[in-house]
C-alpha cells in the first residue's frame, strides 16, 4: 500500500528534515509513529497524505510512483487517504455537515446519498445535535470529532492521523482511539504520530520511531 | 457547471472584492454600451445616407449654358436614359429658400448667375453611371456635372468610419481591463484562501472543482454590476433619444436604434460575465498548476 525507499524531504534551501527514510505498511496495519516534537512525524505524514513530493528517494502509494505521478491523478489518490490533523484543518465558515460532507461532495456524490452517509456517521460519533454549528461554536473535542468524522466518511484504504489525543482528555482519548481500533479491524490501514510515548503502550500495534529525521522500527 | 451553491465551499462572498468588483464591471458595461451605442447609430446612419442617395442624383447645369437652353437638353436626354425614373427641374423659390439665410429674403434669383439643379431619380442604386453620364451629355451642355452624392458622403463616411474605429479600440481598452481586473482579484482571493484550498485538496478536489468556486463568483459579480450598469446605460440612451427626435436637423439621420441593436447592447453584461468566468477559471487553473 505504501513504500518508502532512501526518502528525504527538506523545506525550500533548508537543512534535511527527513533523511533516507525506508518505510512500508502492509494493508490493514496499524502502527504508531512516535519521536520527539520537530523529529518530522508531521513531516513525513505529508509525504504519505500527498500534500508535498519527496525533495529525494522513492515513495510508492498505492502502485504509482509519486514522484512522476501527474498532478491530476493526485485527487484520486487523495480520496483514499484519511487525514486527522492536529489542529483540524476545518473550514470556520462551514457547519459541521458541510465539513464533514466535503470529501464526499468534492468527488461528486450525490446530494441525498451524502445526507443519508454524513447523517449516520454524525450519530455515531456523537454529533447528532451540532450538525449545523460551526467550528469557531464548538469545543476542542467536538473539533475533533468534526475532523475524524471528515477523515473517514470517504472510507479511506489509509487512515493517517497527526497527534489526534493532544487536546484531549483521558475519556475522549479512550474514546478516540477504541475507534481507530474499530477501524482498523474493518480494514482500514492505520499510522498515528504521536509525541506521547505512553500512548503505544496500551495497544499490541509496531512503532516506528523518528529521531532526527531518521526512522527506526522499535522492537 | 454555473450551479449556485448555498454557500461556497470557499467563502469569497466576505472578500472585499465582492464588493467593489460589481462597481468595477457595472461602470465597465455602462461605458461600453454608450460607447456601442454610439458606433451603432453611427453605422445606421451612414448605411440610411447611401440608401436614400444611392437613388437620387443631382446633375448640375451651368448658368452659361442654362442660358443657351441647357435645361432642357438636359431634361429631355436625362429622360431617355435608361434606369431613369424622373428629372425634374428644382424650382427657384425652393433654392430661394435654401439660400434666404444667407443672402435674404427679397433676391431676384434671375439676377444671379445661378447654375441650374436637376433631380434625378434611378430606379435602383447604381442603375446610373454618374461619370458616363456626365460624359454622354456634356457634348451638347458644357459643364454640365452628374453627381450621386459619393462625393461629399465620402469624407463623413471616412470621419464616421474612424470613430467607430476608435469606439472599437474602446471597448478592447474595457475589456483588457476588466480582464485585469478579474484576475487581481482571483489571485487575492487564491492567496487569502490558501489554507481552505489546501483543505479541499486534501480531501481529493481536483483543480477543476476550486475553479469552479472562483468563477461562479466571478460570474455573479459581473452580473451584479453588469446589470444595473447595462440599465442605467439603456435609461441615458432613452433620454438622448427623445431628445434627438425633437431636434430639427434635417442634415442629421433620426437617432435610430432597431431591435437588433438593443439585443446586441442586452448582451453587454452577458458578454461580461462569461469573461469574467472564463478568466476566472483560466487564472486558477494556470496558478494551482504551479503547485506540486
Ligand atoms: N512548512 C515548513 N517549512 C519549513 N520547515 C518546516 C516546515 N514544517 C516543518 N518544518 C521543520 O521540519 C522539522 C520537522 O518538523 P515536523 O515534521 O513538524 O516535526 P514533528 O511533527 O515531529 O514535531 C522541524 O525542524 C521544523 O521546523
Ligand atoms: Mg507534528
Amino acid at each position: 500500500m505504501v513504500r518508502f525507499e532512501n526518502v528525504g524531504l527538506r523545506y525550500g534551501s533548508g537543512p534535511e528534515v527527513l533523511h533516507d527514510v525506508d518505510l512500508s505498511l502492509e494493508p490493514g496495519s496499524y502502527h504508531f509513529l512516535v519521536g520527539p516534537s520537530g523529529a518530522g512525524k508531521s513531516s513525513l505524514l505529508s509525504l504519505l497524505y500527498l500534500a508535498r513530493r519527496p525533495t529525494r528517494g522513492l515513495v510508492t502509494m498505492f502502485g504509482s510512483d509519486i514522484a512522476s505521478a501527474p498532478r491530476a491523478s493526485l485527487p484520486e489518490m487523495r480520496r483514499r487517504i484519511g487525514v486527522v490533523f492536529q489542529d483540524y484543518h476545518l473550514l470556520d465558515h462551514l457547519t459541521t455537515f458541510d465539513n464533514v460532507a466535503l470529501p464526499l461532495r468534492v468527488a461528486g456524490v450525490g446530494s441525498a446519498q451524502i445526507r443519508e452517509h454524513v447523517m449516520e456517521l454524525l450519530e455515531w460519533v456523537g454529533l447528532g445535535d451540532k450538525v449545523d454549528v460551526q467550528p469557531p461554536f464548538m469545543s476542542g473535542g467536538e473539533k475533533q470529532r468534526v475532523a475524524v468524522a471528515r477523515a473517514v466518511i470517504g472510507q479511506p484504504d489509509l487512515l493517517l492521523a497527526d497527534e489526534p489525543t493532544g487536546n484531549l482528555d483521558q475519556a475522549m482519548a479512550h474514546r478516540l482511539m477504541r475507534l481507530f481500533e474499530e477501524l482498523n479491524r474493518q480494514g482500514t490501514t492505520l499510522l498515528i504520530a504521536t509525541h506521547d510515548t505512553n500512548l503505544p503502550l496500551q495497544f499490541p500495534h509496531p512503532v516506528l520511531r523518528l529521531d532526527q529525521g531518521q526512522l527506526g522500527l522499535d522492537g | 457547471m454555473l450551479g449556485f451553491r448555498r454557500s461556497g465551499d470557499v467563502p469569497l462572498s466576505s472578500d472585499p472584492s465582492a464588493r467593489f468588483v460589481p462597481w468595477i464591471i457595472g461602470t465597465m458595461v455602462f461605458l461600453s454600451a454608450l460607447v456601442l451605442a454610439v458606433a451603432l447609430v453611427l453605422g445606421n446612419a451612414i448605411d440610411r445616407w447611401q440608401l436614400s442617395h444611392s437613388v437620387q442624383l443631382t446633375v448640375e447645369v451651368p448658368a452659361a449654358a442654362a442660358q443657351d437652353g441647357g435645361v432642357e437638353v438636359a431634361l429631355e436626354k436625362l429622360a431617355a436614359l435608361p434606369g431613369v425614373v424622373s428629372a425634374a427641374r428644382v424650382e427657384d423659390d425652393h433654392i430661394a429658400a435654401l439660400l434666404a439665410p444667407w443672402v435674404g429674403e427679397d433676391l431676384d434669383l434671375s439676377t444671379l448667375p445661378l447654375p441650374v439643379l436637376i433631380d434625378v431619380e434611378v430606379t435602383t442604386p447604381g442603375a446610373l453611371d454618374p461619370e458616363a453620364a456626365e460624359r454622354q451629355l456634356s457634348g451638347d451642355v458644357p459643364g454640365i456635372r452628374v453627381d450621386d452624392g459619393k462625393r461629399w458622403l465620402e469624407p463623413v463616411r471616412a470621419t464616421a468610419g474612424a470613430l467607430q474605429a476608435i469606439a472599437g479600440f474602446v471597448l478592447f481598452l474595457i475589456g483588457l481591463a476588466s480582464i485585469a481586473t478579474v484576475i487581481f482579484m482571483t489571485r487575492t482571493g487564491l492567496s487569502v484562501h490558501r489554507d481552505t484550498i489546501n483543505v479541499l485538496h486534501q480531501v481529493g478536489a481536483h483543480d477543476s472543482y476550486v475553479a469552479r468556486q472562483f468563477q461562479n463568483q466571478a460570474l455573479r459579480l459581473a452580473l451584479i454590476g453588469g446589470i444595473p450598469g447595462l440599465l442605467l446605460a439603456g435609461l441615458c440612451l432613452m433620454i438622448v433619444r427623445s431628445l434627438a427626435a425633437r431636434l430639427e436637423a434635417p442634415l442629421l439621420p433620426a437617432v435610430s436604434f432597431d431591435a437588433g441593436a438593443w439585443i446586441l447592447l442586452a448582451l453587454l453584461p452577458l458578454a461580461a460575465a462569461l469573461i469574467a468566468l472564463l478568466t476566472a477559471r483560466i487564472t486558477v487553473m494556470a496558478t494551482l498548476a504551479r503547485m506540486p
